[in-house]
């Protein structure tokens, strides 16, 4: 299967904007969507991934290539690698300084992380905003999230009254 | 070759981006990272958000969440339990009426509900395998978890509804936990069910059921029982290839007989019982704590080696009787075994030695060792790997200087010939860890550090390091 010659096989990824994008098939099988394709065997030598435009993608492809396991001679040696503890630290300060973007960048890479279905990515891009909602007043939620409050005053106090038990 | 477009209906504004314009579904994770309780706030950010937290995926409720009420704090007086109680379950209702059902994960009470509450817990499981929940716990018993639950109150315990394991819903249940209540199965029970854990801790079951049940979980991957009630035998016919972790605790087992090829880690706590766990079994970790009075030792060395030959990591409870005399030749030995933790209860007239001199044939089926003994009297041990080349470190604790300890003590210093530590306490480790230390047992210390001193001299043990404390 195409899956166990990995190391220097390489998949040609193409974005919707024309480019295209050359990478490791391991380093592309970081994503559980691609992963599916081709161990269905349902890729050939270009894979075209709508909705995520040539920035986004070639972000995408550094997040993967950076968290690919060390590869080694094969696929299967790759996974057998355990990343020492040094490595990890590494990656976390790589991560705080990837995830560095804007607001219309971070909801961009949730959506494509999300839709090639790379965990580590999504996580890390989600962090953030959930973080934001745990620590903060309503006020400022709405400030992070550049949401306007639409409630009328009684809708409010309806779904205040309906959820007493959160807002104790 | 092309991937099929993603799916986005969300209108999208190029200069202000919105987190709301993100798809539906990247939106209900978001939500389900949140707790409950921070999804349901967050609904008043925007009309947007109102309906959000309907499709949050781990709907657990418990006390500090749904009545901001910590455990521990039970109430004496009754009616105002009672009335925590119906908030509880009136909150409850209102959330379940609210969520959607969809996309719901992990379904969990924790909160003392019994058989009175039928109708309400009932009601609860049929949303959670409704909505095809791939893990249910339900905790009837959060404050007295620890403690037994009296044959007396066996009669409140709920009865989870017979028809739930043949429902649809039932199929997409992975893990299941329960605490406190009473599983029956209906008669016409066929299965198969997906589980891959499944946690029964004071439940009511009978030997039937179980053995039915876990006849029907080929996928099971983790089995813990504590604390079972009424279960006689544990017999299960039918492999469990998947089984990787078995637990079995406080049950009042007779018999236990299973086929898990692939068991990897095994506890049991409970009556010096037959344990058949099938031929080709390995698992490479388990803890035997042999409950009761009587003297088990044989046991430890005849019995568990049949099904434990393989582990390298043992730690054993047994109790020494000082006043038993030898024991059959062992057939079978721990040919893997690298660390063995012995705890030993001893009982019985302290100047008899026999008893406690059994000890030292544990060196001819074993490894590295460490003893510990204790007035308690009770012995503590390590063991690192086999026979008596092999042996480098030894603990003792509980040394008390009872001749039947120096004997054994000696014994191992004598024949040890890799012995590089010994160490000598004359405190009962084990039994303080558990219930602090007792003025009573200075005397015995004293006692036995006297002893030590006077007899491990590193002088006549030139390649051992001996610590005394």
């Amino acid at each position: 299967m195409a899956t166990r010659e990995a190391g220097k096989k390489m998949i040609m990824l193409k974005s919707p904007d024309g480019m295209e994008f050359e990478v490791e098939e391991a380093v592309a099988m970081e994503s559980q969507t691609i992963r599916k394709m081709i161990e269905d065997d349902c890729a050939d030598t270009a894979i075209l991934i709508p909705n995520i435009n040539s920035k986004i993608l070639s972000r995408v492809i550094e997040y993967c290539n950076k968290h690919v396991p060390t590869t080694g001679a094969t696929g299967a040696a790759a996974s057998d690698t355990v990343a020492p503890a040094a490595l990890a630290e590494d990656l976390k300060i790589w991560d705080a300084e990837f995830i560095k973007v804007n607001r219309a960048t971070r909801f961009d890479l949730i959506q494509a992380a999300s839709y090639l279905n790379i965990k580590g990515l999504l996580d890390l891009t989600s962090q953030t905003t959930i973080d934001t909602i745990s620590d903060n007043s309503l006020e400022e939620i709405r400030s992070f999230l550049s949401t306007k409050n639409d409630y009328l005053p009684e809708e409010e106090q309806t779904i205040r009254r309906e959820n007493q038990w959160a807002f104790q | 070759m092309m991937l099929s477009p993603v799916k986005c209906t969300a209108k999208r504004s190029k200069s202000e981006p919105v987190i709301h314009s993100l798809p539906e579904g990247i939106m209900h994770d978001i939500i389900s990272r949140l707790t409950l309780k921070d999804a349901v706030r967050a609904s008043l950010v925007s009309t947007n958000w109102r309906r959000l937290w309907t499709c949050h995926s781990n709907l657990c409720f418990d006390s500090p969440t749904i009545l901001n009420r910590e455990y521990g704090t039970i109430s004496r007086s009754s009616s105002r339990r009672g009335r925590r109680r119906r908030r509880f379950i009136r909150r409850v209702d209102a959330i379940l009426e609210s969520h959607s059902g969809t996309g719901l994960r992990r379904f969990g009470i924790t909160f003392a509900l019994d058989a009175r509450h039928t109708e309400h817990l009932d009601r609860w499981l049929k949303f959670a395998l409704d909505s095809r929940a791939s893990e249910i716990a339900v905790n009837l018993f959060p404050v007295f978890y620890k403690g037994f639950v009296r044959s007396y109150e066996w009669e409140d315990a709920y009865t989870l509804p017979s028809h739930m394991f043949s429902s649809q819903g039932a199929s997409y249940i992975e893990s299941l936990e329960l605490v406190f209540a009473s599983l029956k199965l209906p008669r016409d029970f066929y299965g198969p069910l997906k589980l891959r854990v499944l946690d029964l801790q004071s439940v009511h079951v009978s030997e039937g059921d179980l053995e039915l049940l876990l006849s029907k979980c080929s996928s099971l991957e983790c089995l813990r029982l504590g604390r079972c009630y009424p279960v006689l035998n544990l017999k299960v016919q039918k492999p469990l290839c998947r089984l990787r972790n078995l637990s079995v605790r406080g049950c009042q087992l007779q018999v236990m007989e299973f086929s898990a090829p692939n068991l990897a880690k095994f506890e049991y706590s409970g009556q010096a019982i037959p344990i058949t766990l099938g031929e080709s079994m390995k698992p490479t970790e388990a803890t035997v704590t042999l409950l009761g009075y009587d003297d088990t030792l044989e046991h430890v060395f005849t019995e568990l080696p049949k099904t434990l030959s393989h582990v390298e990591t043992l730690s054993v409870n047994t109790c020494i009787n000082t006043e038993v005399v030898g024991f059959s030749n062992c057939l079978m030995k721990f040919t893997h075994l690298i660390k063995l933790e012995v705890t030993v209860s001893i009982l019985g007239d302290s100047r008899i030695r026999n008893g406690i001199l059994r000890l030292v044939s544990l060196l001819e089926m074993l490894p590295h060792v460490s003893v510990g003994f204790s007035n308690e009297p009770e012995a503590y041990w390590h063991f690192r790997p086999c026979a008596h080349s092999h042996l480098e470190q030894f603990e003792v604790s509980g040394f008390i200087g009872l001749r039947s300890q120096l004997e054994v003590v000696l014994c191992i210093l004598d024949n040890a010939v890799a012995l590089r530590r010994m160490s000598v306490e004359p405190r009962v480790t084990a039994h303080d860890r558990v219930f602090g230390h007792l003025a009573e047992f200075e005397l015995d210390i004293r006692r036995g550090r006297e002893c030590a001193l006077d007899f491990f001299s590193p002088k006549d043990y030139p390649g051992v390091q001996i610590e005394i404390f």
